[in-house]
């Protein structure tokens, strides 16, 4: 078992410095981005600390329904999801500082995305569909504000699309706790667990709670059908927000809950393939996998195109979560995490690349290796990561889900993930075509590299992914298979 | 009618009135009325320490917020003309919406026949410190973002 986490201090430390942020920056602004770096960092290596726990034998003790005081989860997951909060998090404040905006604005700017990733960090923790809840909630409030911070029209236009379509997502999820805590008594994933061993999945009851609290969660986690406010959002928000949307908000709001609930299916079916809420989650999987590829094909602009590809690769992860096999769950866990490392870096340099041509039009892009070499080598890394090739880290992901699938019988399914890996591969060849090869336009003859600054947390991220890939042996029996066995 | 059926129906119809308000100060004092209404409800059902939790949170803390906010709103900006036929059809959607519970709450309310007998009861000072003091964390946080969310769009008004 985890050594038990201490995530009340995950949670508070940020979220106390969110509330010293704006009087820091009273003092001088530039202490506000000082503490919400210094408080991310923190949290991210007092995070990292905790990985060589993960290779103890594990428990999932999310089943426990102990009334302690342990209102907390405390497995290898909701670790995993804690290293991937403060780590994007910690990109997207430290980007920030280089984002332009008045002075005046930056204590609640700060304040903002720590409040988000103290939420989000709620969410891990969670063992309880009702805290998950209110977690998800606030992480929802704080990312309407960061999407309508600059007052454009185009933030405005966005901050509400996210607001009106999740409003009634949340109204789903409380409606499912409501008829969980009806049916079982609790509402605790380990309550859920209970009613469907004991009911067995087929039961209607059971059924409506699982399929209530899904459509909840996949309108959060932007899947097809339910991504409508997705590429808004990720277009119009300010660029380091959508990085921190596209790498995290999405997993921690949405995705994290569809894997508790396939968690949870697996107690009464040890490769739940054959379940009706796991053959959902695939189907819906697979729709986002293929439509989120083919939307991101005839985009124009970077970082809509970005949004449509973030759509397909949640899609990867629910996919590989639906199967349910422990392998296939182990996969969901990986891609994940890989998942916020190349977003994360793809747009953080739609971000720089915005700063300095004033675009993210790629009609009116081109020609940007020359100029800015880092930006592009950061970006190739990351596309390469997303599409899937060796050696890197999203390579790996990719082909546990795939061999996974195969495995439980999944074969078409399996050929949906290898198609749409080509299709992904083909829209990013694409892209680069269009934003960093070929000729440069005239208007774009003077433009140079971001600050060294700005290339920082793009450069780290390709490290991780470049270093996840060659160390895969080691990581495999190291994180991957315990991750893996403890989901038997 | 009984009470508890009239009781939703007063909850149903200020909470329409608090969207559909031309004042934003009627729309506040609206859903303080909802709100005092869903305490009623509470009480009514036996859930004491909710309803108190709710009257004060609720129908209070959060009434105060928003009245405040009305009030340092300039005047002129709350007679902006807008399309108003979105917030009339939301009566119509609200009908549809009961018929189709109508229709459907009594094989749903079969369907969640509880499968467990009802928890022994356990006092409120146990319940929220001790096993749902995380939630409490989250309502904190929610605060702090609320809070936070005002501060950034009021500061765009305030430049704009």
């Amino acid at each position: 078992m985890v050594t038990s986490l201490p995530y009340f201090a995950f949670i508070a430390v940020p979220a106390l410095a969110a509330l010293a942020c704006p009087f820091a920056a009273r003092i001088k602004p530039r202490y506000a981005d000082i503490l919400a770096n210094t408080a991310l960092a923190v949290g991210l290596l007092t995070a990292l600390s905790f990985i060589p726990e993960i290779a103890k034998p594990l428990t999932l003790q999310a089943w426990n329904m102990g009334t302690g005081l342990s209102v907390f989860n405390n497995d290898v997951f909701s670790l995993l999801m804690l290293i991937t909060v403060y780590m994007v998090a910690l990109c997207t404040a430290f980007y920030s500082i280089f984002h332009e905006m008045p002075d005046g604005r930056r204590g609640v700017w700060n304040a903002l995305i720590l409040v988000c990733a103290a939420a989000m960090c709620g969410v891990a923790a969670a063992r309880d569909f009702f805290t998950l809840y209110v977690f998800v909630e606030v992480t929802a409030v704080a990312s309407y504000a960061l999407i309508a911070f600059e007052d454009r029209r185009e933030s405005t236009e966005g901050a509400l699309k996210y607001f009106f379509l999740t409003a009634p997502a949340s109204t789903f999820i409380v409606l499912g706790v409501a008829l969980l805590m009806l049916y079982t008594g609790g509402t605790s994933f380990g309550h859920l667990a209970q009613a469907m061993s004991s009911s067995g999945a087929g039961d209607s009851a059971v059924a409506i709670i699982l399929g209530v609290m899904a459509c909840g969660f996949m309108v959060k986690a932007g899947l097809v059908p339910f991504h409508g406010w997705t590429p808004d959002a990720y277009q119009s928000a300010p660029a380091p927000v959508s990085a921190l949307l596209s790498g995290v908000v999405t997993k921690a709001a949405g995705v994290y809950a569809l894997i508790r609930i396939a968690l949870a299916l697996r107690v009464i079916y040890p490769a739940h393939a054959a379940n009706a809420v796991g053959q959902a989650l695939m189907f819906f999987g697979a729709l986002s996998i293929v439509i989120g590829a083919l939307g991101a094909v005839y985009q124009r602009d970077f970082k809509r195109m970005l949004a449509f590809s973030s759509i397909s690769q949640v899609g990867y992860i629910v996919l590989a979560a639906g199967a349910g096999t422990p392998l296939a769950l182990a996969g969901a866990l990986f891609h994940l995490f890989n998942h916020a490392t190349f977003k994360t870096a793809l747009f953080l340099n739609s971000a720089a690349v915005e700063k300095q041509t004033g675009t993210t039009d790629m009609r009116k892009l081109g020609g940007l290796e020359a100029r800015m070499p880092w930006t592009a080598l950061t970006s190739n890394i990351a596309i390469l990561s997303t599409a899937g090739i060796p050696p890197l880290s999203g390579f790996w992901s990719k082909l546990i889900i795939i061999v996974a699938l195969w495995k439980a019988g999944l074969q078409s399914y399996a050929a949906i993930a290898i198609f749409a890996s080509v299709l992904t591969l083909a829209y990013f060849i694409l892209m680069q075509s269009r934003v960093f090869f070929g000729k440069t336009p005239e208007h774009l003859a003077k433009v140079s590299e971001a600050r060294a600054g700005m290339l920082l947390p793009p450069i780290l991220l390709a490290a991780v992914m470049i270093a996840i890939g060659f160390y895969f042996p080691l990581l495999f029996s190291n994180l991957v298979e315990p991750a893996a066995k403890a989901f038997l | 009618m009984n009470l508890h059926l009239f009781l939703l129906c007063l909850l149903l119809a200020f909470g329409l009135l608090s969207v559909m308000a031309r004042s934003l100060l009627l729309a506040g004092i609206s859903l303080a009325a909802a709100s005092v209404s869903l305490t009623l409800v509470l009480f009514e059902m036996n859930a004491p320490w909710a309803g108190v939790f709710e009257l004060s949170v609720c129908a209070g803390l959060i009434t105060v917020l928003f009245v405040s906010t009305v009030s340092v709103v300039r005047r002129e900006e709350q007679f902006i003309a807008e399309n108003r036929l979105r917030f009339y059809s939301l009566p119509f959607f609200l009908a549809v919406f009961g018929m189709a519970f109508w229709l459907f709450a009594e094989p749903l309310t079969r369907a969640l026949v509880p499968a467990v007998p009802p928890q022994v009861q356990i006092n409120v000072g146990t319940t929220l410190w001790q096993l749902r003091w995380g939630d409490l964390l989250g309502q904190l946080c929610v605060f702090v973002a609320g809070a936070l969310a005002i501060n950034a769009f009021f500061r765009n008004k305030n430049n704009a």
